[in-house]
């Protein structure tokens, strides 16, 4: 789930540079989870893993917990080579991902409503 | 205006580091993965490097050696960020010659401080030989500069 306060922290309480975030996040983490899942049936381990890690990367703006977690263990199975366990592991991340890109398409519309008062 | 080196394939953190440096009157170079960086260091004038540890192509290793084998880049502070950032990682980057270390998500008025820290450092330790016989000189004298009056001629 995203944390609306640590995200508004972290984008130091600019709301255009939090809706520009959003915006680029729902772009961007398809564009990750289509890798590590390409990556995964391919069995090219390193690649999954540094999807994984930008995902991370991303998903930690959002302070999504435990979307964070869910391509932190994706990550450690790349960076271990355990592809057997990478099914699992991604559908978690896939379904904790589907929440989070919820939650912001929520923000984007309540930011861009918001905007077009002001 | 000061310039800052933005190294990271993360293209929102970039935005976000981005964004924050700009606001507060600082230039921007992007940098998407270590070739790139390399690159711009060479062809560009950069007064602070931000890089992300992990990046395609190589690591803020390469980067980092890269820069201390230089003698224009060598002085140029780094500071290393990633969301893997932990004590034994940030020894290694700083045994290298890397200036601070941060973990991802960036606090943004930490890294502010910490770039406008390091600018001032770094012009301090600039000989300031022009301007009138009474302004200051800054001497580099080793890990804390001080300043000395420039003596009456």
């Amino acid at each position: 789930m995203l944390n609306i306060e640590l995200f508004t922290e972290n984008c130091g309480g600019d709301p255009a540079v939090m809706l520009e975030l959003a915006v680029m996040f729902l772009d961007e983490s398809a564009r990750q989870l289509s890798a590590i899942e390409q990556a995964m049936s391919a069995g090219k381990s390193e690649e999954m893993q540094f999807a994984a890690h930008r995902l991370r990367g991303g998903l930690c703006i959002f302070a999504a917990n435990s979307a964070v977690q869910a391509a932190e263990t994706v990550e450690l199975i790349g960076s271990n080579k355990q592809l057997e366990k990478a099914p699992e592991a991604v559908g978690r991340l896939k379904n904790e991902l589907a929440q989070i890109r919820n939650d912001v398409r929520d923000l984007i519309a309540r930011e861009t409503i918001s905007y077009s008062i002001h | 205006m000061k310039y800052i080196l933005v190294a990271d394939d993360d293209p929102m953190t970039n935005l976000l580091i981005t964004r924050e440096l700009q606001k507060n009157g600082y230039g921007v170079l992007m940098a998407h993965d270590v070739v790139h960086a390399s690159m711009t260091l060479t062809r560009s004038r950069v007064d602070v490097v931000i890089v992300d540890v992990r990046m395609p192509g190589g690591s803020a290793f390469d980067v980092i050696r890269r820069m201390k084998h230089s003698t224009r880049l060598g002085p140029i502070p780094i500071i290393a960020i990633s969301s893997g950032m932990n004590g034994e990682l940030a020894a290694a980057l700083k045994r290298q010659g890397t200036d601070r270390c941060m973990k991802k998500p960036i606090d943004l008025n930490a890294l502010l401080g910490t770039v406008m820290e390091l600018v001032s450092q770094q012009e301090l330790t600039i000989v300031h030989r022009s301007g009138s016989p009474k302004s200051p000189v800054y001497i580099d004298v080793g890990a804390e500069p001080k300043m000395v009056e420039q003596p009456h001629e």
